[in-house]
């Protein structure tokens, strides 16, 4: 396990934007399942807001509950 | 006063009016509670992750507003009523928030943006990618 800094911790200014696809799509893997923290490099706070905001992301059709729904 | 944001879909097969009109209807809900506006945009027609009530496409229609929890009551029972609207999530952002100075802090970060991107756009002598159609306090933007 490398000592990756948090992305959120290092930059304050850095917000979750649930709406925007491209940035939720960096934390979720081809099968649409949140990446851990190891992956994500993001600290236990922000990690559990990461997780927070994919959720309501899915919520929103900005991104696919599973890989497999998006073959519309 | 508290600091909300609520994000709906709406149907896709509706015209530029409707979609207007709805824009108006909400913002006219929040107005009659007292609320002020701090930025309303209509994100534009998206793909969806899924299906929604069959539909594959939707308009993603953003409201950033303050007001009291009589606001968002109004809102979610309006939202829920509207056969239109496909999905809606309101979420709360902020406790304790000063109107004016959240609005000149919108305004701030918007010149900070549009600044950063003009200098991005002459360093790099290549077109940037166009924010959304976002408007600040309340205006009605066209798509």
């Amino acid at each position: 396990m490398r000592k990756k800094t948090c992305r959120f911790c290092a930059d304050k200014g850095l917000r979750l934007d649930f709406k925007n696809p491209q940035q939720m799509g960096l934390y979720i893997n081809e099968r649409g399942k949140i990446l851990p923290r190891r992956f994500t490099g993001a600290c236990s706070k922000h990690q559990r807001d990461i997780t927070l905001a994919v959720k309501r992301a899915r919520l929103l059709a900005v991104v696919p509950y599973t890989a497999t729904q998006s073959r519309v | 006063m508290r600091e909300y944001e609520t994000v709906y879909i709406l149907d896709p097969a509706m015209t530029e009016a409707e979609v207007k009109g709805s824009l108006t209807k909400y913002s006219d809900i929040i107005a009659h509670h007292n609320g002020s506006i701090f930025r309303s945009a209509n994100l534009g027609k998206k793909n969806l992750a899924f299906r929604i009530k069959k539909q594959t496409k939707g308009y993603y229609i953003a409201f950033d507003y303050c007001g009291d929890n009589t606001v968002v009551s109004d809102m979610e029972r309006n939202l829920k009523l509207d056969e239109k609207i496909l999905r809606y999530l309101t979420v709360k952002m902020d406790e304790d928030v000063d109107v004016e100075a959240r609005k000149q802090q919108l305004i701030d970060e918007a010149k900070a943006l549009e600044l950063a991107m003009a200098e991005n756009a002459a360093k790099e002598k290549r077109p940037e990618a166009a924010t959304e159609g976002v408007t600040l306090q309340g205006e009605v933007p066209n798509a």
